[in-house]
């Protein structure tokens, strides 16, 4: 059951700073950027540097500010390097520069030194021989001599936990952050010397994998759904300005009549008598009155058209248009039939001649956007295909299990050490982190993870996200046969 | 140099100063004021002016409308319109804007008054304007179509217009014919 961290808190307890020392790795800098606030720790690669040369170094990052100083005075030093690098030379230095620290401790305040060794296996399985007996012998002295510094050795990237490497460094960022916060004792018992350990880590991100399956639904419902039956939407978007153009012209044809009364028009068209007044005859079909009329028509329609947008027709399709109703969009557009549909009440207005050529005008004139915004269906349909693909190749990562209480049920056999032949993991500890979600759900819900009797609720890690850290015991170092152990694990 | 800059207006008519670009060709007809400019009058050749021959087209009528065309292979590239007159003083119009209530209370008469040289002038070369220059043409083919010198035109102006605020204005090929007063 989740439990809230007992006498731990958030707060950092010790300095971390972490030395890698294998070439093109950012794995580490990621995890721990991610997990860590600046000030925190130090992340400095390629570098190797003897005891009093660390000193100067932790004196002037912690002057300088680049560190922050931590009341408990304890030092978390990691080295990160290649299982092949490791020397007589390298061992020799690393215990000169873990008494040389402890010397300097008064000057530094950091009395309280810890040094994790993580070792990686990059080679897959050795095969030469003497090569295999060296590292055997190297790794059997860091277990073995100087037993008074604390530090623990971890064997990475080799056989022993699942095939996701990367699982197994983003295992160490966790439990480096859990071993620099405050009572960090009482979630994870340290253990120093002896043992060469394995860490694993397992993640559930609900939110992730919500947003994939999320994404991966609005894309099948982009391509197997119409959103616009008919296209009614778009159809409104061409002719609602259509008919507000229609009705402009109107009003401007009625000006303008009312203005072809300021037509001088000669006295021999007036009518009546002198008693009675004269008024104007004038057939409103008048050749000269058709001509100016259809040359204002010609004029207001230009005008018309110009300032008459359909912008809203791209957002329209953009926002609101799947495949089948792009395809029906495609289609109708071809056949002519979207035309048809736009202008089909008109007809009465359409008889008019110079209202047919502005109702005919405008289309075009919409059907260039709607050319605009669906430029290549097939092309989209592509793009649309392959961030499906991204998204279920991301949900297979990130949604390993189906939700939390699959999560829950699987999450333990999945962060499993593996069987090595005729090898078995010893002293597996598991250490189990849940954000607020997945706690509340286990409490409501009565999930249970097998064999985990205790999870941390963890305010480090993201929403939804479940962590499950493994540490095992694979070797003893210090026994009669660890050297035989060995040479079956790499 | 554009065509209108190569006329050159003599006694009996007129000289074509030839153009810069070769392969052009001139065309000339003439026209009246009762013609609509939009429609080419009949044309005949003419040929450019050069210093062997000195070229001259004769008018024989002592006034007349000159319309101009140059062509390159068939296609129309240049036209000028102009007035033509052996007389040396232009001939006068006048017009006058007043209400006149027996049309209507919001009617204003339009009276043109030829004092010489009365000719019937195509629509398109005059129109009324108001104050904010919208131009209002004529609903007539043809002003002062009789000849007699004299045509009157009615329109109905809005509330409170005045005859003031109203003017004809004419044609620049008019003018070249007519002093107008008004």
């Amino acid at each position: 059951m989740p439990t809230e961290l007992k006498n731990y808190s958030m707060n950092q307890d010790a300095t971390m700073i972490f030395f890698d020392m294998v070439k093109d790795s950012e794995t580490f800098e990621m995890y721990l950027s991610d997990l860590f606030d600046e000030g925190q720790y130090i992340y400095q690669s390629g570098q190797s540097m003897g005891g009093q040369e660390l000193f100067h170094f932790l004196s002037r990052k912690l002057s300088e500010g680049d560190l922050m100083p931590v009341p408990s005075g304890r030092i978390l030093c990691c080295f990160h390097m290649l299982l092949q690098d490791l020397t007589d030379e390298w061992v020799d230095r690393f215990f000169e520069k873990a008494y040389e620290l402890r010397r300097f401790a008064p000057l530094t305040n950091l009395f309280d030194q810890h040094y994790m060794i993580l070792l990686r296996n990059s080679a897959g399985y050795i095969q030469d021989s003497t090569e295999k007996e060296r590292i055997n012998r190297l790794l059997i002295r860091l277990g073995t001599e100087s037993p008074d510094i604390s530090h623990q050795v971890y064997l990475m990237r080799t056989a022993g936990f699942g095939a996701d490497f990367m699982s197994q460094e983003k295992a160490v960022a966790y439990m480096l952050h859990l071993l620099t916060r405050q009572g960090y004792s009482s979630v994870v018992p340290m253990k120093y010397g002896m043992p060469l350990r394995m860490l694993d880590s397992g993640d559930y991100y609900a939110a992730r994998a919500e947003n994939c399956h999320k994404h991966i639904e609005d894309i099948n419902n982009w391509q197997n759904r119409e959103n616009d039956p008919g296209l009614a939407e778009l159809i409104d978007c061409i002719r609602v300005p259509i008919q507000g153009a229609a009705a402009k012209m109107e009003d401007e044809l009625k000006t303008f009549r009312r203005r072809t009364a300021r037509c001088p028009v000669s006295v021999n068209n007036y009518e009546g008598g002198f008693f009675k007044g004269y008024h104007r005859v004038l057939s409103p079909n008048h050749p000269i009155l058709q001509q100016i009329q259809a040359e204002f028509v010609g004029e207001t329609r230009g005008r018309l058209v110009e300032s008459t947008g359909f912008g809203e027709i791209r957002d329209l399709i953009k926002r609101e248009y799947h495949y089948p109703d792009l395809r029906m969009l495609a289609e109708r557009l071809e056949n002519g039939s979207l035309k048809a549909a736009c202008v089909s009440d008109e007809g009465q207005q359409r008889n008019d001649e110079g209202k047919a050529a502005l109702f005919d005008m405008l289309y075009e004139k919409a059907e260039a956007e709607i050319r605009k915004a669906v430029p290549d269906v097939d092309t989209m349909l592509k793009k649309r295909l392959a961030e499906k693909r991204k998204y279920t190749r991301e949900l297979i990562l990130a949604g390993k299990y189906r939700d939390i209480e699959d999560c829950f049920q699987r999450i333990d056999q999945e962060v499993e050490p593996e069987q090595i032949a005729g090898h078995f993991a010893l002293n597996v500890n598991t250490t189990a982190l849940v954000s607020g979600e997945p706690a509340s759900n286990w409490l409501i819900r009565n999930y249970s993870i097998n064999g985990v009797m205790t999870a941390y609720r963890y305010p480090a890690i993201r929403p939804c996200e479940i962590v499950m850290i493994k540490e095992s015991d694979i070797v003893d170092l210090s026994s009669a046969g660890a050297a035989t152990e060995l040479n079956i694990i790499y | 140099m554009d065509l209108i800059s190569r006329i050159h207006v003599t006694d009996k008519g007129f000289k074509l100063m030839p153009p810069e670009e070769e392969g052009r060709e001139a065309f000339y007809g003439l026209f009246t004021l009762k013609d609509d400019p939009n429609v080419v009058p009949g044309l005949s050749g003419v040929a450019y002016w050069d210093l062997k021959n000195g070229f001259e087209q004769e008018i024989r009528k002592p006034e007349s409308f000159v319309y101009l065309e140059e062509r390159v292979g068939g296609k129309v590239v240049e036209t000028s319109r102009f007035f033509y007159s052996k007389n040396k003083r232009k001939g006068s119009l006048a017009y006058n804007i007043e209400k006149k209530r027996k049309y209507g209370p919001d009617a204003f008469l339009i009276t043109i008054t030829w004092n010489s040289a009365p000719e019937p002038i195509h629509r398109t070369y005059v129109s009324l304007m108001d104050t904010r220059k919208n131009k209002f043409p004529f609903i007539t083919d043809v002003i002062g179509k009789d000849g007699s010198g004299e045509d009157q035109y009615v329109f109905h102006a809005p509330d409170g217009d005045a005859p003031e605020d109203y003017r004809l204005v004419f044609s620049d090929l008019l003018r070249q014919k007519y002093v107008i007063s008004e």
